[in-house]
């Protein structure tokens, strides 16, 4: 990565980061060292495992997550996140409008009318 | 204590001494879900030193979870910044302010309308009226006064009221019993001066009306 990309990445991750980890909540509940895992540790969907977390509290105040306690018997309990079904409605908006944003920007960065 | 713990210990309380700012439940959830990240993280690896780096440089700089969690979560306003509560403005009392205009009214206008009469029938035709007229005047005045004390005690009381109206109110008895003593105690039966007391007390009269209507009208509930 270039240095000047993370300002951009920080831009471009907001409303399409949270919805990433929505999708990873659609198929299974998760851990949130899990979900960062999954995100990739190369730096382009998550700035550092750390910033997950943030977000994750603001998906559950928002309703959009739920979280709830597994009792572990190699340890302490820990959190596990799934989704609401607000979450999936939002998910599901997401999807519809993605794909025609994400091209619409593809044709016009290759110079062409969206 | 191993240097790799110190080193954790480090990392969390810089980065609660950077979330200080946040709402403090909020702070609380971001710091319990990284602990958990990193012991989940360790157990698999306990007290290699390596371990503990790798899971501190993926878990990114503290300044940068700081900085996530207060685009997302904001921050809590300074105790100063919340609002003192409006003071509730003073609700107008219609129903005393009525009062007032009543009690002031039944106080000045007999008084002046009794006298405008007498002064004009014994100007018609001049018996010994006058004299009684002002006795009568006299003692009602005296009886008077406690109603009119109490209507001054009610338009200072009631809100709602212009202040000029209440100065106005408060006035209308002393100028009336001014213009009435004076209509009173001025004897003379001469046409002229009958016409002046008379003239005076009209005005009185139609002042007292007029303040009347439009304190009434000030107060409409």
């Amino acid at each position: 990565m270039e240095p000047g990309d993370s300002a951009i990445l920080t831009h471009l991750r907001r409303g399409a980061l949270e919805h990433c980890v929505l999708a990873l909540l659609d198929t299974e509940p998760m851990y949130g060292l899990d979900i960062a895992r999954r995100l990739g540790d190369d730096g382009v969907l998550l700035a550092g495992e750390g910033t997950l977390y943030p977000l994750l509290s603001r998906l559950r105040k928002q309703g959009l997550v739920d979280s709830k306690w597994a009792e572990s018997s190699a340890g302490p309990p820990r959190r596990y996140y799934t989704l609401t079904a607000q979450g999936r409605i939002a998910l599901d908006t997401f999807r519809r409008t993605w794909t025609s944003f994400r091209d619409a920007v593809d044709t016009t960065l290759q110079g062409g009318h969206p | 204590m191993n240097g790799s713990d110190t080193r954790v210990t480090t990392y969390l309380d810089d980065l609660a001494r950077m979330l200080s700012d946040l709402d403090p439940a909020d702070r609380d959830e971001v710091l319990a879900g990284v602990r958990e990240h990193l012991d989940a993280t360790l157990a698999q690896h306990p007290d290699d030193p390596a371990a503990v780096d790798a899971a501190l440089l993926r878990l990114g700089p503290p300044e940068r979870v700081a900085a996530q969690a207060r685009a997302d979560l904001g921050t809590s306003p300074p105790p100063s910044a919340v609002a003192a509560p409006a003071l509730p403005s003073p609700r107008p009392t219609p129903g005393l302010a009525r009062t007032a205009v009543f009690l002031v009214m039944l106080c000045c206008l007999p008084p002046a309308l009794l006298l405008v009469a007498d002064r004009l029938t014994s100007a018609l035709a001049p018996s010994g009226g006058m004299f009684g007229t002002s006795l009568v005047l006299f003692l009602g005045g005296s009886v008077l006064v406690w109603p009119w004390l109490a209507g001054v005690v009610c338009t200072l009381r009631a809100r709602g009221f212009t202040t000029r109206t209440r100065l106005a109110l408060v006035a209308a008895g002393p100028v009336t019993t001014a213009v009435v003593a004076l209509s009173s105690f001025w004897l003379s039966p001469d046409p002229a001066s009958t016409l002046v007391c008379v003239l005076l007390l009209l005005l009185d009269i139609a002042a007292l009306s007029a303040l009347a209507v439009r304190a009434w009208r000030e107060v409409g509930a």
